[in-house]
């Protein structure tokens, strides 16, 4: 584990992103210290544009300081980014090995299922399970991690489908070790490239969900969130364009950072290129 | 003398930065004449291909041609632009692949292909064109070129699909032949007919062959003169009677003398007489079903009552061509298929009835090693926790699953310090060589070998068939050696067992078989080993000693 931090370390782009994300957690953490108390509350005058003197980055039409919400909205983007996915990609991984590894009528039902959930729109089903179960962080996330599995399930089970006919499998079942062993000891190291990479594409996904359905209302109450703040401001684009921009380039920039960095965690977890990189 | 067609001087050619030596082919000087066949053997990586798709003008973007010179017929091909290189590729140079799966397009009918080469060097008429085709393919003895030439690449056979390549290289009368391991893809009986297909065309046609190899028995079958090369150079070149007989340089010395006969070695140690695994009419077919809707059936019958039995400490060699069900019964003997019918009874109890604890105390008996050395060892695992895992899960202690994962790397030749590092940082043939431990781990009394040595160099497998034999020895295993080449069933095994189509159609002690084989296939196996008489014969025994 020290090895494969040590090679992500080495890896400048995925250091890139490594360096941004924990500059945002950090910042996110740090939320209450920075800008103690609520983010809603009204501070300044309203329509100050960013670089007003103790608002840098504007005041929205109540006087509310967007740099607060942008460090605020934080929290609860990057939360749910990352719990929906986490739970997305354990959900899609366990049924997806599960399915690769077993084949035959295991796959077949899992396979349908699977397909049940891909042939509804996926944010339309988000919409409805977050206005079923009403609007609140563990709805959302429950909503997102429902939407997003379906295509981590099928890309384990295509990785597993491969990865289960090679001799080095064969090997381990002649040596008697258990399915459930064999799945997660010898396959799913060998599958995790691929996850890692379509799991951090996926908290990308989850906070551009999670904005969106904030964006039409749907988010939590308690919570300003980017995808809030962007649906607010949008009336104003033309007067206030700081409003919705802020917001914007923060998910862009969460996005792009995720990005880099599961890209460079792949090559870090793959010690063939990693010995070559070092030599 | 005749004259000289292809003349390569000097030529050098480079590879980039970092790979493991700075030239791939280094200073190569070579004559290639009309009514010849010139072979070129190597071992993997001594530059013999490249050299070819050097001729063709087809090397790979980072590989570039440093130096010297590469004349046909008197041009010089570096000079060439590339229109007029790629008049010359197929008109006056063709060449055909090892692999005649995927060289033959899966969409296209055989007489498309052959037909779309001959527009595209002018042929207009479409009668004249289709009478070309049928003649080519009946001048590759394919059956029924006239029906033929509307069948899809997926209704023939390996073999069949070889001929095809060949007559589509043969197509615009070509005056050089590139052959890049024709025949390392086929069976050895198929491997046989298109061998004496190439040989015929060329005389009959008068071309000059380049034909590239790693078998020293193909080059026996076909060659005219042969080049040796090793690492990027030309080590020996000479008459292919001269290169075989008395073999020069130690190199060639060495890979001649890789070469086995089909002369049984000695029965290394009595074997006890009691049966340690008895196979009692095992019957597997597979079955497909496709769709979910449509539930047509095919069936392939893998093992038609199939019945072995190996002794303690016996090595017995199961031989055939591929889909003979070969693997399969190996497969089922270590419990990775499920059989239909029949009994694998290890030391008296039915194994294929085993399931839970007992059926992992039998695996710990009976262990695999595998073909591919670069399939079978996990990428992810250090050799060390490859070696020690599947102790540990039979209860063996931590410190001393270790100890004895090191012993092992020991015993298989290995240092020590493999057992931190990660299988990619190995070769072939070491690869194979942790294979080995890692089924010896468990202390089997058994071993099932699926083509150990088929995917290894020539002098790397002698190593690894020499390893295996000692470890049998010392350890006193008894094995079941599973594969396609009958040489490396001489060198290694006591008892022969011939199976064909599921069936086991001959089973004797090796040299009986060898010597007296009973059955019409063994026969026709046994006659289509290449270069089987060169390496029986006389001169063998001279070349051994060289």
């Amino acid at each position: 584990m020290i090895e494969v931090a040590g090679r992500l370390v080495r890896n400048a782009i995925g250091l890139a992103g490594l360096i941004f994300l924990a500059l945002l957690i950090v910042l996110a953490i740090a939320a209450p210290i920075i800008y103690p108390g609520d983010p809603w509350r009204m501070v300044g005058s309203p329509q100050l544009p960013p670089l007003s003197p103790g608002f840098p980055l504007g005041t929205d039409a109540l006087g509310r300081d967007v740099a607060a919400g942008v460090v605020h909205g934080a929290r609860v983007s990057l939360l749910i980014g990352l719990v929906s996915s986490l739970c997305a990609v354990i959900i899609g991984t366990c049924l997806g090995a599960v399915s690769g590894y077993f084949g035959r009528w295991v796959d077949d039902l899992i396979m349908r299922f699977t397909e049940f959930f891909q042939t509804i729109p996926s944010f339309m089903l988000a919409i409805v399970l977050v206005a079923i179960f009403s609007p609140s962080i563990g709805s959302i996330v429950f909503a997102i991690a429902i939407v997003s599995w379906p295509p981590v399930a099928r890309l384990v089970r295509a990785e597993f489908l491969s990865l289960r006919s090679r001799d080095f499998v064969k090997a381990a079942v002649v040596g008697g070790q258990s399915p459930l062993r064999i799945i997660f000891r010898q396959i799913l190291p060998n599958a995790f490239s691929p996850i890692i990479v379509t799991g951090s594409l996926m908290v990308a996904s989850a906070i551009l969900l999670e904005s969106a359905l904030s964006f039409l209302g749907l988010g939590d109450r308690e919570y300003v969130t980017w995808g809030f703040m962007i649906g607010a401001g949008r009336t104003m684009i033309r007067q206030a364009w700081w409003l919705s921009a802020f917001p914007g380039i923060a998910i862009f920039l969460t996005v792009l950072a995720l990005n880099l960095f599961g890209q460079g965690l792949n090559d870090a977890l793959n010690p063939r290129l990693a010995r070559k990189g070092r030599a | 003398m005749t004259e000289t067609l292809l003349d390569i001087r000097d030529l050098r050619i480079s590879l980039p930065a970092g790979a493991d030596r700075a030239y791939a082919v280094d200073g190569v000087t070579l004559a290639l004449r009309r009514d010849e066949i010139m072979c070129i053997v190597g071992e993997s990586g001594s530059g013999k291909s490249l050299l070819a798709n050097a001729v063709m003008g087809l090397l790979p973007g980072a590989v570039r041609i440093a130096g010297g010179s590469i004349h046909f017929d008197g041009t010089d091909l570096a000079r060439l632009d590339p229109e007029a290189y790629r008049d010359l590729r197929g008109r006056r140079i063709a060449m055909i692949f090892q692999e005649p799966m995927t060289a033959l397009n899966p969409i296209m009918t055989v007489g498309e292909q052959i037909d779309e080469l001959l527009v595209a060097h002018g042929m207009t008429d479409k009668a004249a064109r289709k009478r070309r085709v049928v003649e080519l393919l009946a001048a590759t003895e394919l059956p029924e070129p006239e029906l033929l030439y509307h069948a899809y690449p997926f209704r023939l056979s390996g073999g069949q699909r070889q001929r095809v390549m060949i007559a589509c290289a043969l197509a615009l009368e070509p005056d050089i032949l590139i052959a890049d391991e024709p025949t390392t893809a086929l069976d050895v009986t198929t491997q046989k007919q298109i061998l004496t297909l190439i040989r015929d065309l060329q005389a009959r046609r008068r071309i000059a062959v380049l034909f590239i190899t790693h078998d020293f028995g193909v080059v026996a079958e076909i060659a005219h003169r042969v080049a040796v090369m090793q690492w990027g150079k030309v080590v020996e070149e000479g008459t292919a009677d001269a290169v075989l007989r008395q073999p020069q340089h130690p190199y060639t010395q060495r890979l001649v003398a890789a070469v086995h006969g089909l002369s049984a070695r000695p029965a290394l140690a009595e074997h006890a007489a009691e049966p340690l695994l008895e196979v009692v009419g095992l019957t597997k077919t597979f079955r497909t079903t496709q769709g979910l809707f449509v539930r047509r059936k095919r069936e392939v019958h893998a093992l038609r009552q199939v019945s072995l039995t190996i002794h303690r400490g016996e090595t017995v060699g199961l031989v055939g061509e591929s889909g003979s069900g070969k693997t399969t019964l190996g497969h089922a003997i270590v419990r990775l298929v499920q059989t239909d019918a029949g009994e694998v009874r290890f030391r008296g109890t039915d194994i294929l009835a085993q399931s839970g604890s007992a059926l992992r105390a039998t695996r710990a008996r009976i262990q695999m090693v595998f073909q591919d050395p670069f399939a079978s060892l996990n990428p992810r695992h250090s050799v060390g926790r490859i070696l020690t895992e599947t102790p540990r899960i039979h209860g063996v202690p931590k410190a001393e699953a270790e100890a004895r994962a090191r012993r092992l790397l020991e015993l298989v030749g290995l240092d020590a310090s493999a057992f931190g590092r990660y299988p990619h940082e190995f070769s072939g043939g070491q690869r194979q060589r942790i294979g080995i431990a890692r089924a010896l781990a468990l202390e089997p009394e058994l071993i099932v070998a699926d083509e150990p040595v088929s995917a290894l160099d020539v002098s790397v497998q002698g190593q690894v068939l020499d390893l295996l034999a000692d470890i049998r020895r010392r350890l006193g295993l008894a094995m079941l050696f599973i594969t396609h080449d009958l040489r490396v069933a001489a060198q290694v095994c006591d008892t022969i067992a011939v199976m064909r189509r599921g069936e086991l159609v001959e089973i004797g002690p090796a040299a009986e078989v060898f010597r007296r084989p009973q059955h019409e296939y063994t026969q026709r196996l046994l006659a289509s080993v290449p270069g089987g008489e060169w390496a029986d014969g006389p001169i063998r025994e001279i070349a051994g000693q060289a």
